[in-house]
Parts: structure tokens; sequence; C-alpha cells
């Protein structure tokens, strides 16, 4: 007799059709309602829009796929309860330290971006790539000597270098003396003035928060610190300029946090909500901490603006009781918290964020392509570059076309 | 589209099985083959021609084969070299170039070609449908629609497992679809995908922790963990991938054969490749052993042929010397094995401690293998082994902790892969008590609920530098 497909005799476990009829159910269940909001709360981002297989024009889109796949993966129905609920349950099995793909938190209350890239960073550091990094930095520097201009590379340490027994209690300790072997190598080989001021950060952290504990960024004291050391080495060679001190700010206390864009502004962790919404709960922990926040006295008297450039982020200080010299702040975001000092030095100050910008990202740090016109025709004094051991790995692309 | 993505779970296939079983049973053939062709084009929409011309030229090379009977011969080398020829192109030409450079020092300038998906897979599986049409154990297809849907079926297109022609033939134009084994396929496919997900992901981290770093910077513990890892992962990704696409096989009615037995539980080299990635070694095995002679020709000339196998096996996986160097790896154990009769060794029966160290030796020769298969060259290969075995001198002042490796998920994995890698649970999905099959259901359930949170949890993407 020929069977039939659909008979269920009794040679079918019910719990076998009950079982199949629950996995084909549930195949449906995430394309049964489409988020169609825009923006994502939680995420803090725009969601990926839907594009068509026919484009606009009449033409074959032939990255529907990749368009679907990445539009879907935004908008399926109950996205973000399961991702809560997974994240919850990996945390809890989770003994120290709990990452996902963009942030960590570790379990006595630090928080923090992008811990994976320690890894990257010490496989990129081959014999090869630090000849490499030496002979790039020379060459900035020969370029910068060639036009009368000094160059002062600061390599900031990141809130998981300056608090690794906290945050990562033996691994990132070691790593950290790798980094300082690594940067003592280019230091001691490069004719340019490079520093890496872990030790005085991490000494300053002892009376208050040189970084924050819910980001990688230094607060405004920990700036201050770094500020003076760098300060110290100008000062050599430029006796005019003297470095500012405590007294010449407005320091208040609170556990806000301040972002190092343009506008400085103060935020209360928000950050949190986006990167691990379940640690709501433990946000009151995370914040429980009192950070400096400087403010110049003369901060109304200095000028910022936002120079007109459709790629790239530029920005102008002007500051009348500066000394009468130039300097140029490039780096990535860890150079923000330094324009609450140093432009106060300075009457002629601009800005350059190397990261944020328009170009892709392996243009990012292409500085001899992007903005050596910048530098030629700004003429600065002093150029400060300002960067992270992993901003570090871009130093092979500063003078690629 | 991978099989462990949301698309491909929670739209691709409810979909495709709606359409499927509400169509009648004659425009079966024709659904999967457009679904197929979809399933390519997905992530590789200029590929798709390539895989057009393979069918097409293995559809008129079949045809003339058997027409020709005196001179099927040049006609099937023909079509074969034909086969060959793309998938040189595209998979060995830059690999060529860069040793003829190396060698002549030349300067010839690489071609940069992007590497097909499946053209591997699909390249050997339409060189067993011809050559099976030459030796006559088939009849040439004179459907090129039916052909196509063998070639690119899409649950065996991208990863395997190397569907020959013969053990399909029947069920392209007959086969049976009962509840039987939809459930049985619902259930291989879940255990695949959580092999892959939950087990193989987990472990890939773990190797790629350790092998991005200096062989130099940690210690043994160290690489043994790392090239222990790399062996889980390898395994439960690929049998994971072959468990998936023989349990979608199956919801389509179609019965693949199993690719993977329990390979790390072998006790010699001869008895793991019979168990690991048994498509390739028996495609192998049928179209270059035993035509080169296979073991008739005396004991030098099987090795030797035994030797053209495993360097072409190390060549199929990929370009580059790693992989020919491990085929060579292989080929030297089953030489040896092969010298020295093991086979007659092994028929007689074992003491306890015997088994063990042939089970000890199997292991030793498999994770080896791995870390030569995973390193990024051989100079990395060479010195991971050598730190494994305590032979390289080491910095281990800015060495990474074990904790960096390995959490309480990882340890619960370790000891899961442990269970799953030995036949504990072979018979988990054979008919047994009613306990059994509630317990199996909701556990099954389960991991494929755990699996799909792992990848959904996987598309959240928050914006970093929001403020910055």
């Amino acid at each position: 007799m020929k069977k039939s497909f659909f008979s269920l005799t009794r040679h079918n476990s019910i719990y076998d059709v009950l079982f199949v009829g629950l996995f084909v159910i549930a195949l449906f269940i995430p394309m049964s309602k489409i988020n169609e909001t825009s923006y994502d709360k939680a995420e803090n981002r725009t969601l990926t829009t839907f594009k068509p297989l026919i484009n606009q024009n009449g033409t074959l889109n032939y990255d529907f796929g990749k368009d679907f796949e990445a539009w879907f993966n935004d908008r399926f129905r109950f996205r973000y309860a399961i991702c809560n609920s997974f994240n919850i349950l990996k945390y809890n099995l989770t003994s120290n330290i709990y990452e996902t793909s963009t942030a960590y938190y570790n379990k006595k209350n630090h928080f923090g971006y992008l811990k994976r890239y320690i890894v990257k960073t010490d496989s990129m550091f081959t014999r090869k790539f630090m000849k490499d990094a030496v002979k790039n930095l020379d060459k900035l520097n020969g370029f910068c000597k060639t036009n009368n201009i000094k160059l002062y590379v600061v390599i900031a340490p990141l809130n998981f270098e300056i608090y690794d027994k906290e945050i990562f209690p033996k691994v990132v300790s070691s790593q950290i003396k790798r980094k300082t072997e690594i940067l003592s190598y280019i230091s001691n080989h490069s004719q340019a003035s490079v520093f890496y001021p872990i030790n005085e950060l991490k000494k300053a952290s002892k009376k208050h928060y040189t970084a924050y504990k819910l980001d990688h960024h230094w607060t405004d004291y920990g700036a201050f610190i770094a500020y003076k050391i760098l300060m110290k080495k100008i000062n050599k060679d430029f006796p005019q300029i003297t470095p500012l001190n405590k007294n010449d700010f407005k320091i208040i206390s609170s556990n806000q946090f301040r972002s190092t864009n343009f506008q400085r502004s103060f935020g209360n962790g928000n950050i949190i909500d986006h990167q691990i919404p379940f640690l709501k709960n433990c946000k009151n922990e995370i914040l429980d901490a009192e950070y400096l926040h400087f403010t110049h006295k003369n901060s109304t008297i200095l000028k910022k603006r936002l120079q007109k450039d459709a790629k790239r982020r530029i920005f102008n200080y002007t500051y009348e009781k500066g000394q009468d010299l130039k300097l140029m702040l490039m780096g990535t975001s860890v150079n923000g918290s330094l324009t609450e000092f140093l432009p106060y030095n300075f009457k002629y100050t601009k800005q350059i964020r190397l990261n944020g910008t328009k170009f892709k990202a392996k243009e990012q740090y292409k500085i001899m392509k992007h903005y050596k016109n910048e530098i030629l025709d700004f003429k600065p004094d002093i150029l400060v570059l300002c960067l992270t051991t992993s901003n570090l790995l871009g130093v092979n692309d500063w003078f690629k076309e | 589209m991978l099989f462990s993505s949301m698309t491909f779970i929670y739209i691709f296939l409810p979909i495709l099985l709606l359409i499927y079983f509400l169509s009648p049973k004659k425009l079966h053939n024709t659904i999967l083959l457009i679904a197929s062709i979809i399933f390519y084009a997905w992530g590789e929409p200029k590929y798709l021609l390539l895989m057009f011309l393979t069918i097409t030229i293995n559809f008129i090379g079949a045809i003339v084969i058997e027409k020709y009977e005196s001179q099927k011969k040049a006609s099937l080398i023909t079509f074969v070299f034909l086969d060959l020829l793309f998938l040189i192109y595209f998979k060995y030409f830059d690999f060529l170039i860069v040793n003829i450079n190396a060698l002549f020092h030349s300067n010839i300038d690489l071609v940069n070609i992007a590497l097909p998906l499946g053209i591997s897979f699909y390249t050997f599986q339409a060189m067993s449908y011809i050559i099976d049409v030459y030796r006559k154990e088939v009849k040439a297809q004179k459907n090129l629609f039916k052909l196509a849907l063998y070639i690119c079926l899409f649950p065996q297109l991208i990863a395997g497992p190397i569907v020959k022609y013969h053990d399909i033939e029947d069920q392209i134009d007959a086969r049976i679809i009962d509840f039987e084994k939809i459930n049985t396929g619902v259930k291989r496919f879940i255990i695949g995908l959580s092999k892959k997900v939950l087990l193989a992901n987990t472990f890939g981290l773990i190797a790629d922790k350790v092998f991005s770093q200096d062989p130099h910077a940690f210690d043994s513990a160290i690489a043994w963990l790392g090239a222990i890892s790399y062996t889980f992962q390898i395994y439960f990704d690929f049998s994971g991938y072959s468990d998936m696409a023989i349990g979608l096989g199956l919801l389509f009615g179609f019965n693949f054969q199993e690719n993977f037995n329990y390979p790390y539980i072998s006790r010699s080299v001869t008895e793991f490749w019979r168990r690991w990635h048994i498509s390739l070694s028996t495609w192998f095995k049928q179209y270059v052993y035993i035509p080169l002679g296979g073991n008739r020709d005396g004991r030098v000339k099987t090795c030797i042929n035994l030797g053209i196998v495993f360097l072409l096996t190390g060549i199929w996986h990929g370009a580059s010397w790693n992989f020919i160097i491990w085929g060579i790896w292989s080929a030297i154990f089953i030489i040896i094995e092969k010298w020295v009769n093991l086979k007659e060794l092994e028929s007689k029966p074992q003491r306890t401690y015997i088994n063990i160290l042939r089970h000890i030796y199997c292991v030793l020769f498999f994770i080896i293998g791995w870390v030569i298969f995973r390193a990024d060259d051989l100079k990395y290969a060479i010195h991971y082994i050598m730190n494994m075995f305590g032979c390289l001198s080491v910095k281990l002042d800015a060495a990474y902790p074990l904790t960096y490796y390995i959490d309480n998920i990882e340890i619960i994995t370790f000891i899961v892969a442990i269970l799953c890698s030995v036949p504990i649970f072979k018979n988990i999905l054979k008919p047994g008590s009613t306990i059994k099959k509630v317990a199996v259901n909701i556990w099954l359930f389960f991991l494929f609920i755990l699996s799909s949170m792992s990848i959904a949890a996987s598309t959240y993407n928050p914006f970093i530098y929001f403020r910055f």
C-alpha cells in the first residue's frame, strides 16, 4: 500500500508531530512582524533600510542578498528581547568579564569598548612593524623639520591600561609591559619625540580618576596630567610657553561623563543602555564615581569654529591671550580632552580628527594625502599627534596615497 | 547565504518548505532548482554563470561520451580537463604565480581572482557525474535541469558532502518524502546547527586568540589549548555543516551519505580517513586511487598511489603550502601503516593499553596536523608545534593568563565537545521509549532556541562613537 505523506498513523509519535509542528511554527515567527522604525533607541543607530532587487534606475541590485540580510538582521520580530535574553544568559555564565562584540563589563563595575582589539594590536606589533613604524615616524619628523614644525607624539593609554588591575586582572598588565617595550623601542629608535605616559597616569589615578569607568577615554584630570607632561617637553623647546596650572581652571566634581567632542558635553551613562541594555540595574554602581571636570576660567574668550569640509573633521580655536604661536593637534578622540588645555597656550590651534570622518576606514590614516596641504597652509609651530596604541597600527598608512 | 544565518533559517527555509509542500509533486524539482539558484546567487550572483557553464559543459560532455563510444576516453579527458581548468584558474592560479615568482625571481602580476563559493565541491560533483557516465555506471542525463539540480542542490552546494551522481540519480526522479524523513531531517538540522553555532564558534574564539599571537609569546599549555580548540572547531564546524546538509536533504526527500563518523575515536590514520570527510575520501578512492591501480600492483605502487591521493587531498583544501604539507603529513602516516600492514594487525584482538596507545598516536597525528592546517605559514606551524612539545624558547613576561582564554562557558563547551566527539549519542535519533522521545525532543528544541538566540544576538550592533 502506498504510504500517504500526511497520514499520522500510530507509527508516528504525537511527540514528534508536536516537535516538527513547533519547529515549523517557530520558523515563521521572526518574519511575522518587521520592525519598521527607522531609529533604534536601544542601539542608538539608524536601522538598515530595505533596498529592492531592482534599483530606482532600473538596474539590478547585485548586492541584494547582503542588503536584505542586513535589513532583516536589524528588524526581525522579538529581536531586542532575544538579544537581551541571550546576553543575560551569557552574563550569568561569565565569572569575571562579560563581553559583547563591541563592549565589555567587568563585574567590578568597569565598562568600556572594544576589548578585543588588545589581541589585534598585540599580534600586529611584530619586529617588522616596529621598524616600519620608526621609519614612518622619522619620515613625518623629517617633513616637520623641513617645514620648521616641532613634532610631539603622545601615545595615549586608555582606561583598561590605566586600571588594568581593576578591569582585567592579570590580563592587561602583561600587555602594558609589552606595549611599554614596544613603545620604548619606537621612542629609542625614532628621532621624533614620542612618549606613553602610563606610569604617570597610573600614579595620578590613585588620587582621582584619570579615565572614566564607563568609557575608555581620559577624564579631564587624566588629560591634565598628560598635558603637563607634554608641556614639560614643549617648554624645553619653546621656553616662552608656560604650562597652565590648576589655578587657571574652575574644577568641579561630579559623576557625570564628559565627551571629547567639540561641545565637550556632559552625559550620565546612557551609553550603557545602548551597549549592554540589561545592565541598567548596575548603572548606579558604574556611575558611582567622582570625576574632576576642568573648565578654563577664560573659556568664554576661546573662539571655536568647525571648519566647513565635505569629508574631514577640522576644528579651529582662537585664543587672544595665547602665545603668538600655532598648534596643530592631530589624532583620534583621545585628543578631544586635550582641547580643554592646549588651545589656551596658543593664539591659534587647529584640531584634526582622523577618525569619524567621511573617509573609508582604510583611508583614515593617510595623513599626508588628506592633510599635507592643511599643514603647509596653516604652518604650525608645533604638531602634536595624539593616538592610542591601536591607532598606531595605521602608521604605515601615513604616507600612502 | 549561510545555513547559520537569520535569513536562511527564518526566511529562505520556511518559505521554501511552504511552497514545496503546497505544490504538486511534479513541480518539486523545479522549485528546488530555483531555490538552489537563489541560494547561490544570494551571495555570489556574478559566479552563477560559471556554475551554469560547468553544468552545461558536463551535460554536453556526458552525452558526447555516451554517444561516441570510440572516442569516449578522449572526450572524458577533454571535459574533465575543462572542469579542472576552471578550478585551477579560480583557486590555484595566483598560488602558481606566487611560486613561479619565488622560484624564478620573476615579477608576474597576480590576477587577484576571488574564489567562487563552492567551486571545489560542485566541480568534483560534476566530474563524478561525467566519470560515472564514462564507466557506464549511469546513463547520461538527458534533462539539463535534472543535472543542474544534482550539481547545484543547495543543501550540499557550498560545503558538501560531495554527492556522487550514482548515489542520487534515482532520487532525483523518485524520492519518498514521509513524516519520518522530515522528523529526522529537522532533528539532524538542529544538531548540525548547534554544533556549528554553540560548539564550533566558541572554540573558534579560543583558537583565534591563541593563533593570532607569536608562538614565542605563550607556553606549551596554551599552545595545546589552541591546538585542541582548533581541532574541535574544525570538526564541529564541518560535521555540523554536513549534519545540516543531510538534515535539509531529508526534508526534501534526499538521502545523502554520512560525511563524518566520529573520526576522533580512531586508532589509526587509516581509520581516521575512513571516518573524516568520508565523501571526499571516497571520491578520491573511486576516481583517483582505484584508476591508478589501487592496491593491486604491489606494496610500492600502492604507497605511491596513496601518496598521490593524499597530496591531491591536501591541494584540494586550498591554495597554500600549508594544505599541501598537511596532505603529505597524512600521506606519510598512511603509507607507514600500509607498509607495516596495519590492517592485519588491527584484525587481531588487542590489549587495552595497546588500544590506548594507538588512540594517543592517532590523536597526536590529527592535532598536529590541524596546527599545520590552521597556521598562517609553515614557519609559524613549525614554531607552534615546537612550543607544544616544549622545544621553543618562549618569552612569558607579557603572556596572557589562562583566564584570558577560557571562562565558565568555554569549560562547559569543552566537556560537551568531548562527549559529542564519541558515539555516546549516536542513537539519539533512533526510536526508543516515550520518555526518551520526549526528553530528546525537548532537548533538541532547546538547542534550536539557544542556537537561534546566539545567531540573533550576533546581529545586535550598537553604534559606538555617537558622541565622538
